[in-house]
């Protein structure tokens, strides 16, 4: 796995975007991040289509490599670990977890996390619905709209940037989009698709694989609380 | 699958794929489809399973078909979602023999109430586009090179005449015995046009072909199109070709292997793959008309042929894919006439200012692949230089 970091201002707390999907907010030594959708593999192969556990280790490989470099004690997760019922994937993660001892785990409750509650609970969880606030940030799981109170750090839509060049070339990757007071994080897993939709006031950041970070500055976007 | 043709391991294999999955077993956990039964029988136990099946039963791969249906009650007819996604809501098109106005899509439904524009969108359908057959693409090929003698009585021709005067003006009308080769550089790129008259999808072979074979001299990314007379390759950097090396990029030497190696680059296999997974039930389509679709099983074919190289390369279906770009599309016997018939010919290498009535229709075609054997991180600090456009 080949990390690449680049730190951003937000509300006067330092939080460094990584290559791997998931930002890591350091007064809070808590990594943040958003649609795991553990489970999602294994509830393909219930209903009849072959898709390897492999998917889910790859993601499970790159979140330890991420909390060991981080040492992060905590772990926000914006919404929707849980892809679908309580299978064979879950599981494999309750396994993982154990090699972490003290790391803390925060869920906001999202649109694809339809489990129990006894299953956060035996996981140790905790769990927040809608939102998890932790100033000077709120986290959800979906889009809201506006409040200045707070700056909001959500996922769901599963963001990404479709970039152009000459000749009719496109490429198409994950993003962060960050507005003047909301942060969307990309899914974190891989088995996942991208939503490359976006309106103006819209700052699109980061690509993968490249230690380029790339910053779209749509229209007027860059506001005098995001120093990028 | 015809079973009579197909080979003993290869039925095993799906005989274990609709049982287990795959061949890495622990990797397939869970995975539920048919189950073999203590008396032998093998069995779909599912339910949901079995209507997923039933549903896919003599499915029609096309794209996404949408309900076109009145806002106040009453259905016209269906729709293919690439044409539909296009128009905004207040845009105007016909079906049915009347002009109707979107106003918006919803669960695979278009509400559209009637409209008076004058000016609406005709529908138009991926669907089947048929290649041109190796005769039919002789007799054009030789119609062109008549073209140009003057007093053709033909109608058709003689209505084209402007265009083929433009064209031999401008660039040059190839004769039977000859080959065309355009080299366009517009605000857009560098162009390469070949004009070999074989039909699209053979097409698609030779500019992968070619592509790759010009990237071997320095990493270039293409994206490339084609029609029915020949195709385009279009790089955002000079394309190094030049009376010096036209001959051998474009030679019948190791003519196969070449093929072998740019199919594998390129993303044919993948596009094949499409088909073949709406056909196994790896990608579950939405019905029109269910308000259920499914949602929590939805993912795109390109997404599962990732997953599958990385995990289950030996899957056959994705050996399928490659399969039916080389049976399909190849045509072996035609590529290598082809060949032999640009070999024996004249090649002309014109380079014009803008594009040419030949070059035009290509140009505009919009399906089109990419194919790159450059860095992506490389492609994107390029890009990055240049001016770009976000959506």
């Amino acid at each position: 796995m080949k990390l690449h970091t680049k730190d951003i201002i937000i509300k006067e707390e330092m939080l460094t975007l990584t290559n791997q999907r998931a930002l890591f907010w350091r007064a809070q030594q808590a990594l943040v991040l958003s649609d795991l959708h553990i489970g999602k593999s294994a509830h393909f192969r219930k209903s009849g289509i072959p898709i390897s556990d492999q998917v889910l280790q790859k993601d499970l490989e790159r979140l330890k490599a991420l909390i060991l470099h981080f040492n992060a004690r905590q772990l926000i997760i914006v919404g929707d670990l849980f892809h679908a019922e309580v299978n064979s994937d879950i599981q494999t993660f309750k396994t993982w977890l154990l090699q972490f001892e003290g790391l803390e785990l925060y869920l906001v409750i999202g649109n694809h996390d339809r489990v129990s509650n006894t299953i956060y609970e035996a996981l140790n969880i905790k769990i927040s619905n809608p939102a998890l606030e932790i100033l000077p940030f709120r986290f959800i799981h979906d889009k809201v709209k506006p409040v200045e109170a707070h700056f909001i750090i959500s996922g769901h839509t599963h963001p990404g940037v479709v970039i152009r060049g000459k000749a009719k070339q496109s490429i198409k990757l994950p993003c962060y989009q960050v507005t003047n007071f909301q942060l969307i994080l990309p899914a974190f897993s891989l088995f996942t698709g991208l939503n490359t939709k976006g309106g103006p006031n819209i700052v699109k950041i980061m690509l993968l694989q490249t230690p380029v970070f790339l910053k779209f500055n749509v229209l007027h976007a860059l506001k005098e609380n995001l120093q990028l | 699958m015809r079973f009579i043709t197909s080979l003993r391991e290869d039925f095993s294999w799906a005989l274990q794929f609709i049982t287990q999955g795959g061949t890495t077993l622990k990797a397939y956990e869970e995975f539920h489809k048919v189950v073999l039964e203590d008396d032998g029988k093998y069995k779909v136990k599912s339910r949901r399973i079995s209507m997923l099946h039933r549903m896919n039963i003599g499915v029609i791969v096309s794209d996404a078909m949408l309900l076109v249906k009145f806002i106040y009650g009453g259905y016209i007819g269906m729709i293919e979602e690439y044409f539909i996604s296009k128009l905004k809501p207040g845009s105007t098109f016909i079906l049915g023999g009347r002009r109707l106005e979107m106003i918006q899509i919803k669960d695979m439904s278009v509400l559209v109430k009637r409209s008076k524009a004058k000016n609406a969108m005709t529908p138009s359908w991926m669907g089947g586009r048929l290649p041109l057959t190796s005769y039919l693409s002789h007799f054009l090929r030789l119609k062109l090179s008549e073209a140009l003698h003057p007093g053709n009585k033909e109608r058709e021709l003689r209505f084209l005449h402007p265009l083929i005067v433009r064209q031999a003006k401008y660039s040059h009308i190839p004769k039977a015995d000859e080959f065309l080769v355009e080299l366009i550089e517009t605000k857009d790129g560098f162009h390469l046009f070949m004009y070999p008259f074989e039909g699209r999808l053979v097409h698609e072979v030779i500019a992968a072909l070619i592509a790759y074979r010009l990237s071997k001299i320095k990493p270039l990314t293409f994206t490339i199109a084609m029609n029915d007379y020949g195709f385009e390759l279009l790089s955002d950097q000079d394309i190094p070709l030049h009376d010096a090396n036209i001959e051998a990029i474009l030679s019948k030497e190791n003519l196969m292997e070449d093929v072998i190696a740019s199919i594998n680059a390129s993303e044919m296999a993948s596009r094949k793959f499409r088909d073949i997974a709406v056909i196994a039930g790896l990608v579950v389509q939405s019905q029109p008309g269910t308000r259920k679709n499914n949602k929590s099983l939805q993912s795109s074919s390109g997404l599962i042929f990732r997953v599958l190289e990385d995990y289950e390369p030996n899957n056959l279906l994705l050996k399928q894919a490659y399969a039916e770009v080389f049976n399909q599309q190849l045509e072996e016997v035609r590529l290598r006439a082809a060949f032999e018939r640009i070999e024996k010919s004249k090649i002309i290498l014109k380079r014009a200012k803008s594009f040419t009535p030949l070059s035009f229709p290509i140009k505009v075609d919009r399906l089109r692949s990419t194919m790159s054997n450059e860095d992506l991180g490389k492609r994107i600090q390029r890009i990055q230089q240049q001016v770009f456009k976000l959506d």
